[in-house]
């Protein structure tokens, strides 16, 4: 059976900044996405309350 | 004594090998017709138009030609049986239509048979000209499509240049694709726009003013997601080998990133069209290994239960959904981040969430906003329930 393993880093236990650049890509586009789904929904809060006020 | 009536028809294609050009062929017509002493009415040309059906532009022409002359009509000159066709089912087929509704027979100039077309033997040799015709357009055909994947293996993007670049030729003069510059910007200024929540339409709206003038309601969808953008170059299936993509020699005009981010944002937009499904839960998330296209789901029941599944449309391949989930289930738990990797990513996004703050202030709630809306909710909530 597989046993758990982290995101292939090249080193055993990689210390920070210290890893490939394609690990370093998955990373960032990890947070590409959690930053971009976080601001769409406070975006869409946004619009939402506006157009609330306007009703009220 | 009558002098008998023919109409000529002569036909080159591009991917032809053969030696013969529009002109040769109707000289040939006159000389033999004046040899024989027929009296030659007409001649039909079709240049560039392949033999593989008879799908040609003169051919049609010829064809309504012969449905209102037919009665004055008794031969049809072709300089070989391969100008006429490359197809042995069809061609038959024409032939026999040729000689039994219009009374036609037709005549190869290089290959006399010197059998009376009447004559059983006749067919026989006929047919054998007409299969090698057959043989050397599939011979060409492979030959074409080996040359055009050599091409490709090499990197070379064949066909009409995608927007923002045009068709040019390297030093060995062979096929290449060179950059436009102002068409290039707009392409990378479509993708910055999209990743910036602009829709497809309005990126078109915005590029028109730049000089876009692609038309249709796909076209921004069709550069978005084209990888020749990034320098790749589509291998489609050939033989054994599977469709691929490789590194062209081409210069790529929008980087990795930006491209792949921008792909996701598509699929996202189409995911979230797509019905969510309860049970089915990883319907339009798993793709088919084959055309990479999202699995749909469906169920089917016996007497007692509904079995559920998920299906490629394209390859109508199910899987079981209790399966699949299993193994979705198995990767998630051997997927984990270290340490040091969850410190980056708390970092990045902290650093990439202050940057993106900053640029949509304006766009975004603040605390006392976020207060006076809970308000709002709460009034509503509170005028709804009592």
């Amino acid at each position: 059976m597989l046993k758990k393993q982290h995101i292939k880093t090249g080193s055993n236990e990689p210390s920070k900044n210290s890893f490939s650049e394609k690990e370093k890509e998955f990373l960032d586009l990890i947070c590409d996405f959690l930053v971009d789904d976080i601001f769409k929904k406070l975006e869409n809060a946004k619009k939402e309350g506006d157009r609330l006020c306007e009703d009220q | 004594m009558q002098k008998k009536k023919v109409i000529g028809y002569a036909r080159i294609s591009n991917e032809d090998q053969s030696h013969f050009l529009i002109e040769g062929q109707q000289e040939e017509f006159e000389e033999y017709c004046f040899k024989h002493n027929y009296e030659l009415l007409y001649t039909f040309t079709d240049e560039g138009q392949s033999a593989k059906d008879f799908d040609r532009r003169e051919w049609k022409q010829l064809e309504q030609y012969l449905k209102i002359n037919y009665k004055e009509v008794d031969y049809l000159l072709v300089m070989k049986y391969d100008r006429f066709s490359r197809n042995v089912q069809q061609a038959l087929n024409v032939i026999a239509q040729l000689e039994e509704e219009y009374n036609i027979k037709i005549l190869s100039i290089a290959e006399p048979i010197g059998l009376p077309p009447e004559s059983p033997f006749y067919f026989q040799l006929r047919t054998q000209v007409l299969r090698q015709a057959h043989v050397e357009r599939l011979i060409i055909k492979d030959r074409t499509l080996f040359g055009m994947q050599k091409a490709k293996k090499d990197g070379r993007y064949l066909g009409q240049a995608p927007y923002g670049y045009k068709n040019g030729r390297d030093y060995d003069k062979k096929p290449t694709l060179e950059v436009i510059p102002h068409e290039a910007d707009i392409v990378r200024k479509m993708f910055n726009w999209y990743l910036d929540g602009y829709t497809q339409a309005e990126i078109k709206r915005m590029a028109e003013p730049l000089g876009f003038t692609k038309k249709g309601n796909a076209c921004i969808f069709r550069i978005l997601s084209r990888k020749v953008y990034i320098g790749l170059v589509k291998i489609p299936a050939y033989k054994d080998e599977p469709e691929k993509y490789i590194n062209g020699i081409h210069q790529p005009l929008v980087d990795d990133k930006t491209f792949y981010r921008v792909q996701a944002l598509i699929n996202r937009k189409n995911q979230a069209k797509s019905q969510y499904n309860d049970i089915a839960y990883l319907k339009s998330v798993l793709i088919c290994p084959k055309c990479f296209k999202p699995l749909t789901c469906g169920k089917s029941k016996d007497r007692n239960k509904y079995y559920w599944y998920y299906e490629c449309t394209t390859h109508r391949k199910s899987h079981s959904i209790e399966v699949a989930h299993e193994k979705f289930n198995d990767i998630l738990s051997e997927i984990s981040f270290s340490h040091s990797q969850l410190e980056y990513m708390k970092e990045e996004f902290r650093r990439k969430s202050e940057i993106r703050h900053k640029e949509n202030k304006d766009r975004l709630p603040d605390i006392p906003y976020v207060v006076q809306l809970l308000y709002i909710k709460w009034k509503i909530l509170k005028k709804s329930t009592f």
